[in-house]
């Protein structure tokens, strides 16, 4: 899976206020892109950590989610849940005209096929 | 001679004992010398058409019917002919069964007789109803007239009622002292909070009562306040119903903002749960919540996390979550003055 998603990162990314990617794949390894000086890499996968263990426990309270997103004042968090466990964060400013393109960047990770 | 018309009371008698009917109509049109008018229906289609075609005091109900039995057809009545009153007769009483049905509307619930003078005394009680004058207040559905409208009536005329309300899940009441809302209760909530979830019920009925005083007096303030906030906060729900969300930062007209928006046909968006509280968690509004206790855990979780988050990059303020399941949306506002907690059911999205 992971050429694919390296496929795909690459057709899609970067993209405009795109900060960070970070996908942790089904055997636990990352595939991470910063863009700029927003984030380092070991940042991101520890948010991305965050984020995962965060879709997990809304299970607590009944959520089953297959996608998140936490908007913040500066930058929004887009995360895409797979059945398999593999996830990808979508880090990206806050600004008009990047939401389309995670749609289709996140959509495309929900769709590669299981390795 | 008096020269007074008496007027004729007409009965429909619904039962799918076609004896029964018979010997029922025979002998209530007897003892009532030519002042009923004995209608009879083997069903609750039978007994719809009747209704269509001619305007009856009574309709006595049988519990037990194929199809349709009484209780759902009383519900059915309830909605199609409101204020017609309706008796419940049947051979098999039980306690639980005439709650249902009392609950359910019904005016009285009798048990079929076994012996002659048990005729007698049925007569005698739907004679009674028949002839008896409306009951003070009216009843209505929530559809037709909306619970704002009548509460705003309430006041204006400076009257003092109690509004019941009920639907399949809630049951509540507004009490109107001297034209001031002075208490409300809908399950285990009371005051304000009963009162705005109970003016954001979308369907329903209710009964507008005579005046008793309530256990104790929860609400305070004006009714014009109470009814703008009841509004407001309404307002404040359905805004997560719009397909664009401005935030902080917020994009563009017409581009989606979270992962579902868009996605989702607007005429198949519903709202299904809205808990809102102040920054301190008291509870503001909630409206058909399963569990009030877990949401505001949710939010408080919710806003730790994004605290975590915040403290690994300098994100700025957390404004919401947005959660994409397969059954729709949730949306999740932290803000420091108030805490939102939306779900919305929709289309299912595309997921492989």
């Amino acid at each position: 899976m992971k050429e694919a998603l390296q496929a795909l990162l690459d057709r899609n990314l970067p993209l405009p206020g795109l900060a960070a990617s970070s996908a942790r794949l089904a055997d636990r390894t990352y595939v991470t892109r910063c863009y700029g000086d927003w984030f380092a890499p070991a940042q991101v996968e520890q948010a991305l950590s965050r984020l995962a263990l965060a879709a997990d426990s809304l299970g607590y309270h009944g959520i089953q989610p297959v996608r998140l997103c936490w908007v913040f004042e500066h930058a929004r968090i887009h995360l895409a849940l797979r059945p398999d466990g593999a996830c990808l964060a979508v880090l990206v400013e806050n600004r008009p005209g990047t939401n389309t393109r995670v749609e289709e960047l996140l959509e495309g990770f929900v769709g590669l096929p299981a390795s | 001679m008096s020269g007074e018309i008496i007027k004729r009371k007409a009965f429909l008698f619904v039962d799918d004992d076609a004896e029964f009917l018979t010997s029922i109509q025979g002998l209530f049109s007897e003892m009532a010398r030519g002042r009923w008018d004995v209608f009879a229906a083997e069903n609750h289609a039978q007994a719809l058409a009747l209704l269509g075609q001619l305007r009856v005091d009574v309709v006595v109900l049988d519990i037990g019917m194929p199809e349709m039995d009484g209780i759902e057809f009383l519900l059915l009545l309830g909605r199609t002919h409101p204020g017609q009153q309706v008796v419940m007769l049947t051979g098999e009483a039980s306690e639980e069964r005439r709650k249902a049905c009392l609950e359910s509307g019904a005016a009285l619930f009798l048990e079929k007789p076994v012996a002659p003078d048990g005729f007698v005394a049925i007569f005698n009680a739907l004679d009674a109803l028949a002839g008896a004058k409306p009951q003070t207040g009216f009843r209505g559905t929530v559809r037709r007239v909306g619970l704002q409208e009548v509460l705003r009536l309430e006041c204006l005329g400076r009257k003092s009622s109690v509004l019941e309300i009920f639907t399949g899940k809630v049951r509540g009441r507004v009490f109107v002292c001297d034209g001031a809302i002075v208490h409300a209760e809908r399950g285990v909530l009371q005051g304000e909070v009963a009162l705005y979830g109970l003016l954001a019920l979308r369907g329903g009925e209710f009964n507008l009562l005579p005046f008793t005083e309530p256990p104790r007096r929860t609400v305070q303030g004006q009714w014009e306040s109470l009814l703008m906030e009841a509004a407001r906060l309404h307002d404040e729900g359905q805004k997560f119903l719009e397909p664009e969300e401005p935030g902080p930062g917020a994009a563009e007209p017409g581009q989606a903002a979270g992962p579902a928006a868009g996605s989702l046909p607007a005429g198949e968006l519903r709202i299904e749960e809205i808990v809102l509280c102040s920054g301190s968690g008291e509870v503001l509004y909630e409206w058909e919540s399963k569990s009030l206790e877990l949401r505001l855990r949710l939010l408080e979780q919710i806003e730790q996390q994004a605290t975590q988050l915040n403290a690994l990059a300098p994100l700025g303020r957390f404004d919401r979550l947005e959660i994409l399941t397969a059954e729709g949306r949730i949306v999740c506002q932290v803000q420091p003055d108030r805490r939102l907690f939306v779900r919305r059911a929709g289309n299912p999205p595309a997921v492989a």
